[in-house]
């Protein structure tokens, strides 16, 4: 399964349409097996829906989005979890672990040492 | 010190716009009652966190209000933007920044008022709808006059004469009169006197009998006929031949006429609309248009102002085609640039709404994104000089598309400008504006 999750630095960016850039993590069972960032910055927000889906992206973890883009969303067959605020790789964690709730808000940390990810870490 | 704080609490818990205050990490430090009920989330929720991934608006990070402000010292008052609430709707809102600095005047944040504009946004609504009567839109003074006007016209049984230039909205006008009178019920007729020869528009328009020429097989009720007891629209009436102006006055003096090749007259219960985008009065002067019959038809005049004369109306009716063409295609294109509307706001429209129909449906063909953008235009307007300084936002989009189509074309000026859509000289002064030889 692949994941994309729209990023602000190494934050989950505040709103979808307007991140600059992704990162679409492929994952296996619970495990994280590649990621990639990928630039979106020239991207109509409508256009999003349907580059995510070519890319094979089937869930989107994300801060704010609007209902409308949701709804593109979900006709590309792409599921959305909303509301979700915190370090990329705490939400990632948290996600594989415990998985995540729409309007979450704050990722609550999940008091483990973490993982050296090398210095790609976002 | 404690004390100052709690007063200052209840005085900010009774304010009705929301405030928050940020630290210089942009974290929120505190958070109004009216901010907890405009956004949603509690204070305690928002406190601590950073304050766009609070609000989410929609220039957070990029063009922020709070930032500008820290970096400037200047305030910002009233500026209009939308925020996502917790549940992810959009609440348009207007905010107004300041920085917050301690006893000895050093910065140590900044804070934001915003007041909910849903309702106001609603209001807004309302009166727009009220700037829309039968599918037929505008503000301009001269047409909703006449929207006052129109519903007593079409109860009347008057003759109407519509003129205006093409695409003003003539037969729109009509199709309106005839849906608010008493003869709803039955048949609007249209017929384009324009379009055909004069022999065949008689026939066309009073039918004939059997016999009366050499095709005649049969008895063919005219138009008149098929508008018994409705409304007949006599499209471009400025074109009739004489001949035929002759036998329509005799049916707007006597209520009947003959088929060709007929004895006996009919009787004719039918409401007649005209319309014409000449000038009906010098085509008097000029003996091409029969005087009495003009003051037949001119009982009633309802003149339709060319798109030019009436430039406000161009924003809401861009809104009506899109959201008719939305529906019709099944998009969600939700607007045009800052630069496409300073370009249709200043074209000269020779086909009025209809071309202004015709550009949108256009650029809708060609529109992958949510809003129009220049390249999605017809050629023809490319080429237009925009008054009024550009956004620079859209125009830094702008350089950054092409400057990125130009990497993926090699370098190719003719190759990106076919896939910019625009034209090669056009992309050739855009590049010399950004500064790419
Ligand atoms: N005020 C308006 N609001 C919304 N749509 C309009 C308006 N005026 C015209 N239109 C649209 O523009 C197009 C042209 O209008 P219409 O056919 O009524 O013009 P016309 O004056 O009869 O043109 P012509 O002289 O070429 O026959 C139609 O699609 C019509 O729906
Ligand atoms: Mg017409």
């Amino acid at each position: 399964m692949k994941i994309a999750i729209p990023i602000n630095g190494g934050r989950i960016a505040p709103r979808l349409p307007l991140a600059k850039e992704v990162i679409i993590v492929e994952v296996q069972g619970k495990r994280e097996v590649e990621r990639e960032k990928v630039d979106i910055s020239l991207l109509h927000s409508l256009e999003i829906p349907d580059f995510l889906a070519s890319q094979g992206v089937t869930k989107v973890i994300a801060g704010g989005v609007t209902w409308h883009l949701q709804e593109m969303l979900r006709i590309h067959n792409i599921n959305v979890i909303w509301g979700i605020m915190g370090a990329v790789d705490e939400v990632l964690d948290f996600y594989l672990k415990k998985g995540l709730q729409d309007g979450m808000g704050p990722c609550p940390p999940m008091r483990r040492r973490r993982r050296f990810r090398g210095i790609h870490g976002y | 010190m404690e004390g100052e704080k709690n007063s200052l609490n209840i005085i900010l818990d009774s304010i009705a716009d929301g405030v928050f205050t940020v630290d210089k990490e942009w974290r929120i430090t505190s958070f109004n009652r009216s901010a907890e009920r405009i956004t949603g989330f509690s204070r305690s929720e928002a406190i601590g966190q950073y304050c766009y991934e609070i609000f989410r608006t929609n220039v957070c990070l990029e063009q922020c209000a709070l930032r500008e402000t820290m970096e400037t010292k200047q305030n910002i008052i009233n500026k209009e933007l939308n925020i996502l609430d917790k549940y992810n709707q959009e609440i348009p809102v207007s905010i107004s920044t300041a920085v917050l600095r301690d006893k000895r005047g050093k910065i140590i944040g900044g804070v934001e008022t915003f007041r909910d504009l849903s309702l106001i946004k609603e209001l807004d609504k309302e009166i727009h709808e009220k700037y829309s009567f039968q599918d037929i839109i505008s503000k301009h003074p001269s047409i909703i006059s006449i929207f006052r006007i129109l519903p007593d016209i079409a109860r009347s049984e008057a003759t109407v004469l519509i003129q205006g230039k093409s695409g003003t909205g003539k037969e729109l006008f009509a199709q309106a009169i005839h849906n608010l009178s008493p003869r709803r019920e039955r048949p609007l007729v249209k017929v384009n006197c324009g379009a055909l020869p004069e022999t065949l528009l008689e026939s066309e328009l009073f039918g004939y009998r059997k016999g009366a020429f050499t095709d005649a097989k049969r008895d063919k009720p005219g138009r008149f006929q098929l508008a018994e007891g409705g409304t007949i629209f006599l499209d471009e009436i400025g074109d009739i031949p004489p001949g035929i102006q002759a036998k329509l006055l005799r049916v707007l003096e006597g209520k009947e006429f003959e088929p060709l090749g007929g004895t006996t007259t009919l009787k004719a219960d039918v409401r007649i609309v005209t319309a014409t985008n000449k000038d009906l009065s010098k085509l008097v002067k000029q003996n091409q248009f029969r005087d009495d019959l003009f003051y037949r038809l001119n009982v009633v005049k309802v003149e339709l102002p060319s798109l030019s004369k009436r430039r406000t109306d161009i924003p809401l009716l861009i809104e009506h085609f899109i959201v008719k063409f939305n529906k019709k295609m099944g998009k969600e294109i939700k607007g045009v640039s800052e630069e496409v509307m300073n370009i249709l706001m200043n074209y000269a429209y020779p086909g009025n709404i209809r071309e202004l129909e015709n550009i949108i449906e256009h650029a809708f063909i060609l529109c992958k994104g949510t809003h129009i953008l220049k390249g999605h235009l017809p050629r023809y307007l490319h080429e237009l000089e925009t008054a009024g300084p550009e956004k620079k936002s859209i125009q830094k989009l702008e350089e950054e598309h092409i400057i990125h189509t130009l990497h993926t074309c090699g370098g190719n000026l003719a190759k990106a400008a076919e896939e910019l859509g625009i034209h090669r000289t056009t992309l050739w002064r855009k590049l010399k504006r950004i500064g790419v030889s």
